[in-house]
């Protein structure tokens, strides 16, 4: 991970007590973890602020010594809820499963929001003429004609998330798998 | 689009792509693992010999490794023969799909010609009603003039008015244009007549004389 000098300063490790010092705080923390997922090519986080499981938090600084408490830690994901920066991975999760401190709960990293995705992916169909075709969800996230794309490596699920807008709109159809799952789209 | 009902089609061509596409999909996946797999067990392999490094050609576990990292190979290159195979047979089937657009196309297109040609069917009736009306407009014309005005050589008279105004206007080319005329065929016969016509306009003689030098010269 990379992080900006200010990752180094100690402050931004405890929660301040103004209110705007604090929201200037809580972007800040926002910034750093979009650019280091956009950077990385991650999706997911835990709450706890790890990209990957058993790898270094995002909250913590070595070379300073220092961490966030995971409270405020669940402020700064609360934050980025309010922005649309993160959902979460589980659908049949609500937001009070921060909460809990014994829980688990992880989320997807939206560097661009929701719908910014979906009309990325729409214009992807339109420029490699796909318009039309049966496309795997697969194809998307893996497959060799993505390999350019922004969203080339997104997780199935979350992509599922980002497509279904278009089946709403009425200019996709989703195609089931033999699992009875939705593996495939068509978008016209 | 965008209305409720209009769902979009999944026809069994689609249902036929999705399948292959799937199998592709299974094979890419398979590939790329097979693809890490020989990497990581080439790894193991260099640690083995580094760790054995005299008695490694003797060592079962190297020499299975080693047999392991070559039928995986194997494998890896039938995979890819195959994704090569699915994919053609994905791109000949969209192509065979647009040849079918195609030829839809060119069907409908000749319906709606055949369709439009017939209404030109009473082409040859439309068109003799037509003259007929554009004659009956002419006679229609004509006999507006005519009422109208109460005169029956009315253009004549007319002319006759704008000749007369032309004598005003221009008495000099009317006589000039005569006299230009004549003199070259009969110049030594004319030569008096010439004179006499000088005489009775005398301020058109000097003109008369030069054009006549100009010729014979």
């Amino acid at each position: 991970m990379e992080f900006p000098p200010i990752h180094s300063f100690p402050p931004l490790y405890t929660r301040q007590p103004n209110k705007l010092v604090r929201n200037k705080q809580l972007e800040t923390w926002a910034g750093i973890i979009l650019d280091n997922a956009k950077k990385l090519h991650r999706w997911e986080i835990d709450k706890t602020g790890r990209f990957e499981r058993g790898g270094p938090s995002i909250f913590t600084s070595e070379s300073i010594g220092r961490a966030v408490p995971q409270l405020f830690i669940n402020e700064i994901w609360r934050h980025m809820q309010r922005n649309n920066q993160i959902i979460l991975r589980d659908e049949s999760l609500q937001w009070g499963v921060l909460d809990d401190a014994d829980a688990d709960a992880s989320f997807y990293v939206l560097w661009r929001p929701l719908d910014a995705w979906t009309s990325l992916i729409l214009e992807w169909f339109d420029t490699a003429n796909q318009m039309g075709k049966v496309v795997t969800f697969y194809e998307l996230a893996q497959g060799d004609e993505s390999l350019d794309c922004e969203f080339h490596g997104i997780p199935e699920p979350l992509l599922l998330r980002i497509l279904k807008p278009l089946v709403k709109r009425g200019r996709a159809t989703m195609l089931k798998g033999d699992n009875d799952q939705y593996v495939a789209i068509k978008v016209v | 689009m965008g209305q409720k009902g209009s769902k979009i089609e999944i026809t069994e061509t689609d249902r036929a792509v999705l399948q292959l596409k799937r199998s592709k999909d299974d094979i890419h996946r398979f590939s790329r693992r097979t693809d890490e797999l020989i990497s990581t067990e080439k790894l193991q392999l260099k640690k083995l010999i580094k760790e054995n490094p005299k008695d490694y050609k003797s060592n079962l576990r190297v020499r299975l490794l080693l047999k392991k990292i070559h039928y995986q190979s194997h494998l890896l290159q039938q995979a890819s023969d195959q994704l090569v195979n699915l994919e053609n047979m994905l791109a000949n089937i969209e192509f065979k799909l647009v040849e079918v657009q195609f030829l839809q196309g060119l069907q409908r297109g000749n319906e709606i010609l055949t369709k439009l040609n017939k209404e030109f069917d009473n082409v040859d009736e439309v068109m003799d009603n037509v003259q007929e009306q554009i004659q009956y407009q002419e006679e229609i014309n004509n006999t507006l003039s005519q009422s109208v005005i109460g005169v029956d050589n009315f253009e004549e008279e007319i002319d006759k008015e704008l000749d007369d105004l032309d004598k005003e206007i221009n008495p000099v080319s009317e006589i000039e244009m005569p006299s230009v005329q004549n003199l070259p065929e009969l110049p030594l016969k004319n030569a008096p007549l010439s004179e006499s016509a000088d005489n009775t306009k005398g301020a058109k003689k000097e003109e008369g004389d030069g054009e006549l030098i100009a010729l014979s010269s």
